[in-house]
C-alpha cells in the first residue's frame, strides 16, 4: 500500500502515512467498527439512561482485537473537515499542483517554451478549479503538454549531442 | 506525478544512470557549450522567457556569475530550485519515499509567478537600454 498523497511506502493496514500524515482510506475491516460505534454513541446519545460501558464493551469486542478500540475513533475527524467545506471553498479540492507547476516551467526555461507555458496555464487552471474533477483534468492536461515538452526537448538535445560528435567525427578528430 | 517505486531494479538502474548523465551533461556543457539553439528565437527572432539559459548555464559551470545574469537572469535564479526539486524527486525514486521538503505553492502565488515570467517575456523583447540588459 502506497500514501495516496506523498506516495511513501507503507503498511497495509496503516491508518495514517508515517510520512505526511494523511490519513489513509479505512478498509472495509476498519470501517465496521467506527460505523458501530457511531451508532452505538447515537444509541448513548438517545437512550441516556442504561448506558453501560460493559454493555457497549460486549457489543463491539468479538469483531476487532483489543488494541484498535481507541484507533478508529481518529479517522472520522479528518474526514468530517474534509467534507464539510462547500464546492466555493477550496479546501474541497485536493489537489498537488507543485510539482506540475516546477516541471511547466523546467520545460518553459530549459526546452520547450510554448509547451511549458501551455503546461503553466493549466496547472493555474488546477489550481483554481472549484471541483475535484476540474482540478484533475486541467492537470492531466498539463501533465500531457510537459509529457510532450520534456520528450521533445530530450530528443532534440540527443540529437544535437549526436550530431555534434558526429560533425567532429567526420573532421577527422 | 505518479511513479512507479515498487519496481527495484527500476530504481537501482535511475539511481545509477541519472547521475552519469547528469555528469555527461555538465561535462559536455563544460567543453562545448549549449548544443541545442533555441527554435522559438530563431523562427520568430523573439527572445523567449528561456532564451540564454543555455549560455547561463556555460557561465555557471565556468563560474562567470554576472555574465550568466545577463544572459538570463530568471534561469540564474529559478536553476536552485528546479536543482533542488530535481534532486528531491531523484532521492524519492531511489529512496521511496520523500526525504526532502518542498514547500505547495497556493494558487496565488502561481499566478504571481505566472505574471514575472510574461513581465520578463514582455520586457526582454523591448529594445530600449534598461530592458537590453535583460537578454544579452
Amino acid at each position: 500500500m502506497y500514501c495516496t498523497k506523498c506516495g511513501a511506502p507503507l503498511n497495509d493496514d496503516a491508518k495514517f502515512c508515517t510520512e505526511c500524515g494523511t490519513p489513509m482510506e479505512p478498509k472495509v475491516s476498519t470501517e465496521t467498527p467506527v460505523e458501530k460505534e457511531t451508532t452505538v454513541a447515537k444509541e448513548e446519545n438517545v437512550e441516556v439512561v442504561n448506558n453501560n460501558p460493559v454493555e457497549e464493551q460486549q457489543v463491539y469486542s468479538p469483531q476487532m482485537p483489543p488494541q484498535t478500540p481507541q484507533a478508529p475513533q481518529t479517522p472520522p475527524q479528518p474526514q468530517t473537515t474534509y467534507t464539510q467545506p462547500t464546492p466555493q471553498d477550496r479546501g474541497s479540492v485536493n489537489v498537488n499542483t507543485t510539482p506540475f507547476l516546477v516541471w511547466s516551467i523546467i520545460n518553459l526555461v530549459a526546452c520547450c517554451l510554448p509547451l511549458g507555458i501551455v503546461g503553466l496555464v493549466f496547472t493555474l487552471n488546477a489550481g483554481k478549479a472549484t471541483t475535484q474533477a476540474e482540478a484533475d483534468e486541467a492537470l492531466k492536461k498539463a501533465k500531457i503538454f510537459n509529457l510532450i515538452g520534456t520528450i521533445t526537448g530530450v530528443v532534440v538535445l540527443l540529437l544535437y549531442i549526436l550530431l555534434f560528435f558526429g560533425s567532429m567525427a567526420s573532421m577527422g578528430f | 506525478m505518479k511513479i512507479n517505486i515498487k519496481n527495484k531494479t527500476f530504481r537501482w538502474f535511475t539511481g545509477v544512470a541519472i547521475p552519469i548523465i547528469v555528469l555527461g551533461l555538465i561535462a559536455f556543457l563544460y567543453l562545448y557549450g549549449n548544443p541545442v539553439p533555441c527554435f522559438f528565437r530563431r523562427w520568430t527572432g523573439l527572445n523567449c522567457p528561456g532564451c540564454g539559459s543555455g549560455r547561463a548555464a556555460y557561465d555557471l559551470v565556468h563560474f562567470h556569475f554576472f555574465e550568466a545574469m545577463g544572459h538570463n537572469i530568471m534561469f540564474v535564479v529559478l536553476m536552485p530550485f528546479m536543482t533542488y526539486y530535481l534532486l528531491k524527486l531523484y532521492l524519492f525514486i531511489v529512496l521511496g519515499r520523500d526525504v526532502l521538503p518542498f514547500f505547495n505553492f497556493s494558487y496565488k502565488q502561481m499566478r504571481v509567478l505566472f505574471i514575472i515570467i510574461v513581465a520578463f517575456f514582455v520586457l526582454r523583447n523591448i529594445p530600449v537600454k534598461p530592458f537590453i540588459l535583460l537578454s544579452q
